[in-house]
C-alpha cells in the first residue's frame, strides 16, 4: 500500500511528464487533463505576451479572456487562486476551496513544468518559424525578403540580394526603406508601408538604380504562417515596365490614329449605348464626347438614321460577321449618303460584347461615281452633252458627239459659254435652280456658222456645293424635215381629199345636168358639154394618180435622163398648131424620178392650153447653169402670166382666164420640182409670152461622170 | 414541490410506458422535470411518445441503461419514469453525434443561453464514445464553475452495440443528453471502495482510451504480470475485478475499467487514460464497496434539509462484480437514504465533479438526494 509520500511521489512525476506533443493542442489538453484530475483545479488560464498585450493561450471554465482578467482583479487577495507569471506569460489556476501550501508547492512545480514546455514550444515555434521563413525564401523563386511589422529586415534570400546588389551584412538589422539603393521615392513608399503591408490593397512599385539603369520592381506582401514577419516578394517588372511603356506609347499612337482618321469611329456595348467615340464621329453629330458616351442612336441621331442603325446592328449580331451598309440621311440641311462598317465584338468565351463601327460619309464619292458612270455613258452617246457649270454657264465638259457636231475641239468648247452654241428659248439659270429637268427645242450653231435644230434636254445637278447642268442635245433635222414631209402630205392628201370630194364631184353634179337637159332637149350641144365634163374629170382623176404618185412614192430622188424624159414630152405634144422648138442635149442627167414626165407634161401643156395664139410657138432650151445645176426654159408666145400671178400659178386650184381646167398642173410640177431640190418659176418672154423655168440638180451618169 | 415515481416491466413498450408514467404524475401531479430511464428491451421511440402523451409539456432527460434502480430493485427489463413538479427551471438538450469536446462545448453553450445561471447539470452521455471524458470537460468548459454536474453514461445490455439517449425533443443514438435544473437542490456524494495494490507503473503510450505500452511494454504483458500472468481469455473475468487506478486531486484513485484486449497487445479501457500517467492496479473488497456507497448515500443526504427524490448511478461492473452481494449495497443505500422516492440506473461510467469539473468515473457509485438545502429554508 501506498504512503502518503508515495502517492505524493506519484502527483509529482504526473505534474512533471508531458509527452512531447505532436502539436500545440495536444499539449493543452494535456495540461487541462492533469490540473482537473491531479491538481483538482477548477479553472484555467494560460496568457501569453505579445508585445504590450497579453494573449490567451487556453482558457479552461472561462467565458472569455476579459472574465479571467476580472476574477484576477477581483481576488487579489483571494486563496483560491495561484498566479504564475513566466518571463513570457502567467499561468493562472482556480480551485473551489482555499489552495494549501502544499497545493502551492504543487502548482508551482506543475506551472515551470507547463512553462519550460512552453519555453520550448516557443523556441520550437521560433526555430520552425525560422525554418519556415527560409523554406518560404528558398521556395520563391523571385528575390524576397523578410521584414519584421517595422520594416527591420530579417532575412532575404539570394535571388534579392542578387537583384538589389547587396549582402546580408547591409541590409539585415537595418529597415528596409533605409537600403540606398532604392531611390528616394521607392524608400518614401516602403517607409509609408511600415505597419500597413498586410492591410494595403494599393500596388507597391519601387526601383533600384543599378549600374545607370532604373529595375522596377512590383512588392506583394504575404504573411508567415506562425509569425508577424511579412515576407515581401520583389518581381521584377523591369521588362514588363518597358513591355507597358511600348504598350501605352502604341495606345497613345492608336488613339492618335483613330482620332486622326477622317472616319467616325465608335463602339456601342450591348444594350446600343454608345462607349467610345473618336474625333471625327464628335465632329460628325456636332457633340462633345460627354454628350455622345452613354447614349443610344435614337437619343442622338435622327429618327431615320437611328432606325436604320438599328436594323444594321442587329443584321451585324445576327449574322456574327462584318457587314457593309450604305444609310440615307438628311443631316444637317443635305442629303448624305454615309457608308457604315460594323463588326460584331466578341470576348474569348464568346459572350458578345458590343459592336464597332467605322462611318464615312460618302455623299460626295456617290455622287463622282455618278458623273463617272454619265461620262461613260457621255463618251458614248450619240446625242451631244454638254456639262455646263450652273452660274456661269461656261461649257466644263463635252463630249465627242458634241465636238463632232459643233466642229470644235474639245478645249475650243471649253473656252465657250453654252448659249455660244445653242440657242435657247430659256435662260440657263432659269434651269440651275429648278428641281425638275427641262426638255426644250433650239438651234445648234456650228463653228462654220450653220445651224439645225436640236432638242436640249436640261437638268440640274449638284455636286458638293456646285451647282451644274447637264444638257443632252439632240439633234431633230431629221425630225423637223419628216414633220415638214408630214405637214406636207397632210397638205396634199388633204387637197386630194378635196378635188375626190369637190372638184370631181363638181363636174359629175355639172354633168348630171347636161344630162337632164339632154333627156328634156336631146341636143348634141350638151353631149359635148358632158364630154368636156368627162374629159375634166379624167384629168382630174390623173392629177390625182400623179398626185399620189408623188406623195406615197417612197423611192428616193435618183439620177433620171432627162433629155429622153423631155423630148419625149415635146414629141407627144408637138402638132399642127404647136410648133416646138427643142434645144436639148443628150445625156442630160438630173436628181429626179420618173415623175419628171409630169412636170415638163403640165408645163408644155399649159404652154399650149393657155396660148391664145393660132399658132402656138414653144421653144424649149436645156442649159447647164453651172457644175450643180441644169435649167430647163420653156418659153411660149402665149398671152403672159401678170407679175401678181407669177406665184400664185403654182398655188393648188388657180386656173387661167380658160376654164375647164383642174388647176392642179403648175401645182404638181412645183411640188415635185421642190421634191427633187429644184426650183420653178416663171418670167416674162421677149417680147411676148411667158417663159417657165425649171432648175433641177445635175445628176451623175451611168458611166460616173457628172454632166 | 412534488415528486411522482413510477415503473413497469411490461413486455410492451407502450404499455409499459404509460403505466410508468401514470403511475409517475399520479404522485407528482404535471411535472416540470421527467426523469426516464429505460432497458433495451423497448422500442425507445414509442417510448418516449407515450411517456410525452402522459406527462404532457414537462422537460424530459432520460437514457437507456442495462438496469433500472427502483426502491424495489434492480429492473434488468423495465421502464422507470420519475417527475418532479414545482417552481423548478428546467432547459434540456440533446447534442446529436457527440463524440468530442467541441459536442460538449456546443451543448453547454446551447444551455447557457437558456439563461440558467446555476443549478444542477444532469449528463446522459453515450456510454460508448470514444472520449466522454472530453466531451464533460468541453461541456465544462461552456457552463463553468456554478453548477453541479451529475449524471451516467447509457449503455444497452453488455451488447456494447447501440446506446439511446433522449430528451423531450426526441431520442437518438450516440448522443449526449443534458439538462440544467434550477429550483431543487440537489446534495450528493461519489465514491468506488477500491484500493490500490501493487507498484505504479507509468503509461509510456496511449491514445484515448487504448493504452498501448506501460513501463514501455505492451500493455497487456504488464497487466498480465501484475495479476501473476494471466491469459487473454481470462481478461474479462480479471479486468473487472482489477481495474487500473489513477491519481485524482484528493489523494484518491480515479478508476478506469479495462474492457478489452487486442491483438497488438494493447487494453482499451472505458474512457481516456492519459499517456504519462501513472497506474496503478486497484482491488475490489465486496465489503469496502458497501460500505463506500454507504458513506456516499451518507453524504448526500446530510446535505438536504428537506430530501425528496434520491437520484442513484451505480456502475453495472459493480452490479456484476457484486452479485448477489450488489443487494446488500442496495439494501445499505435505501436505509441510509430513508424513505425516499428512488429512482436510477445502472451505468457504464459515472460523472461527478469533485472539484466543479466533471470526471468520468468507473466501479464507482453517485447518489444524488434533491429537496431543500440544509441551511434554507
Amino acid at each position: 500500500m501506498a504512503t502518503s509520500e508515495t502517492l505524493e511521489f506519484w502527483i509529482l512525476h504526473e505534474l512533471m511528464s508531458f509527452s512531447i506533443p505532436k502539436h500545440h493542442n495536444e499539449f493543452l489538453h494535456d495540461v487541462i487533463e492533469k490540473a482537473t484530475r491531479v491538481l483538482g483545479v477548477s479553472r484555467l488560464a494560460i496568457f501569453t505576451k505579445e508585445g504590450d498585450t497579453s494573449k490567451p493561450l487556453v482558457l479552461f471554465g472561462f467565458q472569455d479572456d476579459k472574465e479571467v482578467l476580472k476574477e484576477i482583479n477581483k481576488n487579489k487577495k483571494c486563496g483560491y487562486i495561484y498566479n504564475f507569471t513566466y518571463f513570457s506569460g502567467f499561468i493562472y489556476m482556480e480551485q473551489t476551496f482555499p489552495i494549501s501550501a502544499r497545493e502551492v508547492r504543487l502548482f508551482t512545480i506543475f506551472a515551470r513544468r507547463v512553462e519550460e514546455f512552453l519555453n520550448y514550444k516557443r523556441l520550437e515555434a521560433e526555430r520552425r518559424e525560422l525554418e519556415r521563413k527560409t523554406t518560404l525564401l528558398n521556395s520563391i523563386p523571385d528575390p524576397a525578403v523578410i521584414i519584421t511589422p517595422d520594416n527591420v529586415v530579417c532575412d532575404a534570400n539570394n535571388a534579392w540580394l542578387k537583384a538589389i546588389e547587396v549582402s546580408p551584412s547591409e541590409i539585415i538589422g537595418k529597415p528596409l526603406h533605409s537600403i540606398q539603393r532604392f531611390d528616394e521615392k521607392s524608400r518614401e513608399k516602403l517607409k509609408k508601408m511600415k505597419r500597413k503591408w498586410l492591410s494595403s490593397t494599393d500596388r507597391l512599385i519601387v526601383s533600384v538604380y543599378i549600374k545607370g539603369k532604373y529595375k522596377f520592381f512590383e512588392v506583394n506582401p504575404a504573411s508567415v504562417e506562425g509569425s508577424r514577419d511579412i515576407a515581401l516578394e520583389f518581381r521584377d517588372i523591369t521588362k514588363l515596365k518597358e513591355v507597358e511603356e511600348k504598350f501605352k506609347k502604341s495606345v497613345e499612337l492608336l488613339n492618335s490614329l483613330i482620332n486622326a482618321m477622317p472616319d467616325s469611329i465608335y463602339f456601342k456595348d450591348p444594350n446600343g449605348r454608345y462607349s467610345f467615340v473618336n474625333k471625327a464621329c464628335t465632329k460628325f453629330l456636332g457633340k462633345n464626347e460627354n454628350e455622345i458616351i452613354g447614349k443610344t442612336d435614337k437619343e442622338i441621331l435622327p429618327p431615320d438614321l437611328a432606325e436604320q442603325c438599328k436594323k444594321s446592328d442587329e443584321l451585324a449580331i445576327a449574322k456574327r460577321d462584318i457587314i457593309k451598309v450604305e444609310e440615307k440621311t438628311e443631316w444637317k440641311g443635305r442629303k448624305v449618303i454615309l457608308e457604315t462598317i460594323k463588326a460584331p465584338i466578341y470576348d474569348i468565351y464568346g459572350n458578345f460584347r458590343g459592336i464597332l463601327s467605322i462611318t464615312r460619309d460618302i455623299t460626295e464619292r456617290k455622287q463622282v461615281e455618278k458623273l463617272k458612270r454619265f461620262r461613260t455613258f457621255m463618251e458614248y452617246s450619240s446625242d451631244a452633252i454638254f456639262i455646263i457649270r450652273g452660274e456661269s454657264g461656261r461649257v466644263i465638259d463635252v463630249n465627242k458627239t458634241a465636238c463632232k457636231w459643233t466642229g470644235y475641239s474639245k478645249n475650243e468648247l471649253l473656252k465657250l459659254s453654252f448659249s455660244d452654241i445653242i440657242e435657247l428659248p430659256v435662260k440657263l439659270n432659269e434651269v440651275v435652280n429648278k428641281k425638275d429637268g427641262l426638255t426644250i427645242e433650239g438651234q445648234f450653231y456650228r463653228k462654220d456658222g450653220a445651224k439645225f435644230p436640236v432638242s436640249v434636254s436640261l437638268k440640274a445637278v449638284e455636286v458638293g456645293e456646285e451647282k451644274y447642268v447637264v444638257a443632252i442635245v439632240r439633234n431633230i433635222s431629221e425630225l423637223k424635215e419628216a414633220e415638214e414631209r408630214i405637214k406636207t402630205m397632210n397638205k396634199q392628201l388633204s387637197l386630194l381629199n378635196k378635188i375626190l370630194r369637190h372638184d370631181i364631184k363638181n363636174n359629175l353634179t355639172v354633168m348630171k345636168g347636161y344630162l337632164e337637159l339632154f333627156r328634156e332637149t336631146p341636143e348634141e350641144e350638151f353631149l359635148d358639154k358632158i364630154d368636156e365634163r368627162i374629159d375634166i374629170c379624167s384629168e382630174f382623176v390623173s392629177m390625182v394618180k400623179d398626185i399620189e404618185s408623188a406623195l406615197t412614192t417612197g423611192e428616193k430622188v435618183k439620177e433620171v435622163n432627162l433629155s429622153d424624159i423631155l423630148s419625149k414630152e415635146v414629141e407627144r405634144l408637138r402638132g399642127d398648131d404647136v410648133i416646138i422648138i427643142s434645144t436639148i442635149p443628150e445625156e442630160i442627167y438630173v436628181k429626179a424620178d420618173e415623175m419628171l414626165s409630169s412636170v415638163f407634161g403640165n408645163i408644155l401643156f399649159n404652154a399650149i392650153f393657155h396660148n391664145d395664139k393660132d399658132v402656138k410657138e414653144i421653144d424649149v432650151k436645156v442649159n447647164e447653169k453651172d457644175r450643180k445645176w441644169v435649167e430647163v426654159r420653156i418659153a411660149d408666145n402665149g398671152p403672159g402670166i401678170p407679175e401678181d400671178m407669177k406665184e400664185e400659178i403654182f398655188k393648188e386650184g388657180v386656173k387661167g382666164s380658160k376654164t375647164g381646167r383642174t388647176g392642179l398642173g403648175l401645182f404638181i410640177a412645183k411640188m415635185l420640182v421642190e421634191k427633187y431640190g429644184g426650183k420653178i418659176w416663171v418670167e416674162d418672154n421677149e417680147p411676148e409670152g411667158s417663159v417657165f423655168v425649171i432648175r433641177l440638180k445635175k445628176g451623175v451618169s451611168p458611166r460616173g461622170k457628172k454632166i | 414541490m412534488m415528486v411522482g415515481i413510477g415503473y413497469n416491466d411490461e413486455k410492451d413498450s407502450e404499455l409499459a410506458a404509460r403505466h410508468a408514467a401514470k403511475q409517475a404524475i399520479d404522485e407528482s401531479d404535471e411535472p416540470s422535470i421527467t426523469f426516464l430511464f429505460t432497458t433495451d428491451n423497448y422500442n425507445q421511440e414509442k417510448v418516449l411518445s407515450t411517456v410525452k402523451e402522459v406527462i404532457g409539456e414537462s422537460k424530459l432527460i432520460g437514457a437507456c441503461t442495462p438496469g433500472i434502480i427502483t426502491s424495489k430493485g434492480i429492473l434488468r427489463r423495465g421502464i422507470g419514469v420519475c417527475t418532479i413538479s414545482g417552481k423548478i427551471k428546467v432547459e434540456t438538450h440533446l447534442e446529436k453525434n457527440s463524440n468530442s469536446w467541441r459536442n460538449g462545448e456546443k451543448a453547454g453553450k446551447i444551455l447557457k443561453n437558456s439563461g440558467i445561471n446555476s443549478g444542477t447539470v444532469f449528463v446522459f452521455p453515450d456510454g460508448f464514445a470514444d472520449n466522454i471524458s472530453d466531451i464533460l470537460r468541453g461541456l465544462y468548459n461552456s457552463l463553468g464553475p456554478n453548477y453541479t454536474y451529475i449524471g451516467g453514461c447509457s449503455g444497452d445490455n453488455l451488447r456494447f452495440s447501440k446506446t439511446y439517449q433522449f430528451t423531450e425533443k426526441g431520442v437518438h443514438s450516440r448522443s449526449l443528453a443534458v439538462a440544467i435544473v434550477k429550483g431543487i437542490e440537489f446534495s450528493s456524494g461519489v465514491g468506488h471502495g477500491l484500493r490500490h495494490t501493487g507498484y505504479p507503473m507509468i503509461v509510456t503510450k496511449a491514445a484515448g482510451k487504448r493504452v498501448y505500452e506501460i513501463d514501455g511494454r505492451p500493455a497487456f504483458d504488464v497487466y498480465s504480470e501484475c495479476l501473476g500472468g494471466i491469459s487473454r481469455e481470462d481478461f474479462p473475468t480479471f479486468g473487472m475485478k482489477y481495474p487500473l487506478g489513477l491519481p485524482y486531486a484528493n489523494k484518491t484513485f480515479l478508476i478506469r475499467d479495462p474492457i478489452d484486449v487486442k491483438e497488438d497487445g494493447s487494453i482499451e479501457f472505458v474512457t481516456e487514460v492519459p499517456q504519462n500517467s501513472i497506474v496503478t492496479l486497484m482491488k475490489c473488497d465486496v465489503n469496502e464497496l458497501i460500505v463506500t456507497a454507504e458513506k456516499v448515500a451518507q453524504t448526500a443526504i446530510e446535505g438536504v434539509k428537506s430530501p425528496k427524490i434520491a437520484l442513484i448511478f451505480d456502475c453495472i461492473s459493480r452490479y456484476m462484480l457484486m452479485g448477489r452481494k450488489f443487494e446488500e449495497e442496495f439494501n445499505v443505500v435505501k436505509k441510509t437514504i430513508g424513505d425516499l422516492p428512488i429512482l436510477g440506473m445502472l451505468t457504464f461510467g459515472e460523472v461527478y465533479g469533485s472539484f466543479n469539473v466533471p470526471v468520468l468515473h468507473n466501479k464507482t457509485i453517485v447518489v444524488a438526494v434533491g429537496g431543500k438545502r440544509y441551511g434554507y429554508k
